[in-house]
């Protein structure tokens, strides 16, 4: 090296430095320069050689902590949650937190309670077997006869989330703009996300008002009452107030009263009938008597505690799962979509992410599809696949024509919502759709962000059965084939597996299969195929039909509306996708397990074990 | 771009002590009176780091070598004889075969200026100590037998 001074790298290359690196170069280069006297840098053993592992490795811990501080500043790079937060802070996303589990209740009121409509108060309660689970909202209900016990029909959907309301201690306004006050409920206290519910006592007259949830003070106007609350860096929810331009400014000395579901977690879920006749309980504090005395509807007649013995409950679904805080990973991707849509409802996928996003609790998946799509798919199946020339033959599409679509009925928005609630049952399950409430719920929501020219209607899933279907080219479609229709597993002779754990495992992967499938999502025949396959002693495998003989390699299965008894029948031994609206299960789950049978194949005959 | 380093220009001062083969830094941190260059708003009254030249160097290696167990060395995993190892052992004739044999399978791989002539290994139990004699052939050194004699124990390895 001619020149000790000049150091031939690129003033970035720094970067580009490992510890190995970076120690050849420092002994290349003291091998190089004739002016220094040290020769023991190329001996393992010398302490210059140890010096300059020292130095080396020094820089390349230095440049690690570097390149990872650097990357934490980065939306597409950072890992630390806390980072992820404050990054998307600047584009107003607000990441969700803990979500309680949410039960439907069927209520009953006993002989004692009189006929007439009754409102259960928002955040009654009920409790059996050390779960509570806790209404976020007024249930207004009739009991139509005086002396019986009669299930009584809601107006409101019956909505339970687990968890009871807690009182957090008052908190006295200073009077800013944009006051931000942070909820800290103690460790180990899961908040649920979508029930933090805010009052404040105006200076004004000293009465109490609800201040509504909005996704963004950015929308409200000067004298709103209004609040957003986001899920900070600390998973601490901050809850804010407007400065009389977004949102009304709240006064000094005004005290705020806050009320949450303090869920317990997973330990909260519950199956059916956990709640049977349960009495249902009236929430009250001594604050929250003189703020219900103030926010109630004086037109409504409210449940007493009194009263409240003769009101039972009953859950008779499953409880939907808790689920846990956005993290790292979904909130890099779920913001650029939130981002684009700018709190403004324009393509689908801006509709299908404020949704599932304000609704995450209720909802398992949804497709929103515009009128071409209504007409050449959703009114196509109907008269063409399913051959029905009226809507009074569907009554879903005629319902939710009649209850959300407007008598001009172009522009129309669709919205396709398969709900959260576990239905075990196949003839719930093929009905399992989102109440008139909680649509009507979501209609009022958008009609905030939505264009001023889009309607918003609905279309219920329609929900097809699946199950082993085999038929000869030349036969038609009929789903009586699947009583005939086996999936018949050769078992390698040379396995130790026993027939039962094959069955067990070529069930599980079709059972699991279907049990995530989602709207409109392709049947991925192939891969079904590939993963049972790929069971450990399973030979090969064939649809059979125990009537004709025919057999066709892998599996085969018949796809339909069990409404309307295969009209619309598919037969697919390939990949098939389904249609936005349409999405699978399994009708009858033992009556699936015992059509799959196991054959041991020797050399030269084979046994067919049943 | 690069990047300038003007100060090195400007003090390259050779070294006295030109005839060397071998030059090491000492890690004692002796000062010397010795001054190989002179970085910029250094004093006046100089003075550089304590070198080792030539059988002293290879001395202060086969030292590190012997105290330098498999790991320590974060850029070489595999580096070291770990002599400290053998005093977990009985001081025994079988424990001093087996440091004679590690010394000398082990210690031209990792200082290859050197040919192990001879090794001698002198267990003391009473001292829980072991005393090395080595004879080493330097080639790069005219062949100069060198004697290196040394005691292994619970400090590690010193010279006599």
């Amino acid at each position: 090296m001619d020149n000790i001074t000049e150091f031939n790298l690129p003033t970035n290359s720094y970067a580009s430095f490992d510890a190995q690196s970076m120690r050849d170069l420092i002994i290349d280069r003291l091998n190089n320069d004739s002016s220094i006297s040290f020769t023991d840098q190329n001996f393992q053993g010398s302490n210059l050689n140890a010096v300059i592992d020292i130095i080396s490795y020094s820089f390349h811990t230095l440049l690690f902590y570097l390149n990872q501080t650097s990357s934490e500043a980065v939306f597409t790079d950072t890992q630390l949650y806390e980072n992820m937060n404050r990054i998307v802070k600047l584009i107003d996303y607000k990441p969700l937190g803990k979500q309680t589990s949410i039960v439907p209740m069927s209520l009953k009121g006993t002989s004692n309670l009189s006929s007439g409509y009754y409102t259960l108060p928002k955040f009654s309660f009920v409790t059996a077997g050390g779960k509570t689970y806790s209404t976020s909202k007024d249930l207004t209900f009739q009991k139509v006869n005086s002396s019986v016990t009669e299930t009584i029909s809601a107006i409101d959907n019956t909505l339970f989330y687990e968890g009871k309301y807690r009182e957090y201690p008052d908190v006295i306004a200073i009077g800013e703009d944009f006051e931000t006050i942070t909820l800290l409920p103690g460790d180990n206290i899961f908040v649920d996300h979508f029930n933090i519910s805010v009052f404040v006592q105006e200076s004004s007259n000293s009465k109490w008002y609800e201040y509504k949830r909005v996704p963004s003070l950015y929308l409200a106007k000067p004298n709103d009452r209004c609040f957003e609350c986001r899920l900070n860096q600390n998973k601490n929810y901050e809850i804010t107030f407007g400065n009389n331009i977004n949102g009304r400014k709240l006064v000094a000395d005004e005290t705020i009263g806050i009320y949450y579901i303090a869920s317990t977690g997973t330990e909260g879920q519950i199956t059916k009938n956990t709640f049977a006749d349960a009495s249902v309980n009236i929430y009250n504090t001594t604050r929250y008597d003189s703020i219900f005395a103030d926010i109630k509807d004086t037109t409504l007649s409210y449940v007493s505690v009194a009263n409240s013995v003769n009101i039972n409950a009953t859950n008779t679904e499953d409880s939907t799962l808790y689920s846990e805080e956005e993290d790292v990973a979904n909130i890099r991707s779920n913001a650029p979509k939130f981002f684009s849509s700018e709190y403004k409802l324009v393509t689908k996928s801006d509709y299908e992410n404020f949704i599932d996003r304000n609704f995450k609790n209720f909802i398992y998946d949804i497709k929103v599809s515009n009128n071409s799509d209504y007409l050449n798919i959703f009114k196509k199946y109907l008269t063409e696949d399913l051959k029905l020339d009226s809507y009074i033959d569907y009554n879903n599409a005629l319902f939710n024509q009649y209850s959300f679509s407007d008598s001009f009925d172009v522009n129309n928005i669709f919205v396709t919502i398969v709900p959260k609630f576990k239905k075990d049952n196949s003839v719930v399950k093929r009905s399992n759709y989102v109440s008139t409430n909680l649509k009507n719920e979501i209609l009022s929501t958008l009609r905030n962000y939505k264009l001023l020219n889009s309607e918003i209607s609905f279309i219920d899933p329609v929900y097809l059965t699946v199950d082993l279907l085999l038929k000869s080219a030349s036969e038609t479609n009929k789903i009586d084939y699947k009583n005939y229709t086996q999936l018949r597993i050769v078992r390698n002779s040379a396995t130790i597996a026993n027939d039962n754990t094959l069955k067990n495992k070529v069930f599980t992967i079709i059972n699991n299969y279907f049990n995530q499938a989602k709207l409109g999502q392709l049947v991925d025949i192939k891969q079904l195929n590939t993963d049972i396959t790929g069971i450990e002693g399973v030979d090969s495998f064939y649809t059979y039909r125990t009537d004709t003989g025919a057999k066709a390699n892998g599996i085969s299965l018949g796809i339909y509306n069990p409404v309307y008894t295969g009209t619309d029948l598919e037969v697919i031994d390939t990949n098939y996708q389904l249609k936005y609206f349409q999405i699978p299960f399994i009708e009858n789950i033992e009556d699936l397990k015992n059509k799959i049978i196991v054959e041991t194949v020797n050399k030269s005959k084979t046994v067919i074990e049943y | 771009m690069a990047i300038n380093l003007d100060f090195l220009d400007e003090n390259k001062i050779k070294d006295k002590t030109t005839s060397f083969a071998y030059s090491d830094l000492s890690l004692d941190f002796e000062l010397s009176s010795d001054i190989n260059n002179t970085p910029v708003n250094r004093a006046n009254n100089k003075q550089d780091v304590k070198l080792l030249y030539d059988e002293q160097a290879i001395y202060q290696s086969v030292k590190n070598i012997f105290n330098t167990s498999p790991g320590q060395k974060i850029l070489n995993p595999t580096f070291g004889l770990d002599l400290k190892q053998f005093l977990f052992y009985p001081v025994s004739e079988n424990t001093a075969l087996l440091i004679g044999e590690a010394i000398q399978e082990k210690l031209p791989v990792y200082e290859p200026r050197i040919i192990v002539d001879e090794v001698s290994i002198v267990g003391r139990p009473n001292r829980n100590e072991y005393f090395i004699e080595l004879s080493i052939i330097v080639p790069t050194l005219n062949n100069k037998k060198q004697l290196v004699k040394g005691v292994l124990d619970t400090e590690g390895f010193r010279y006599n």
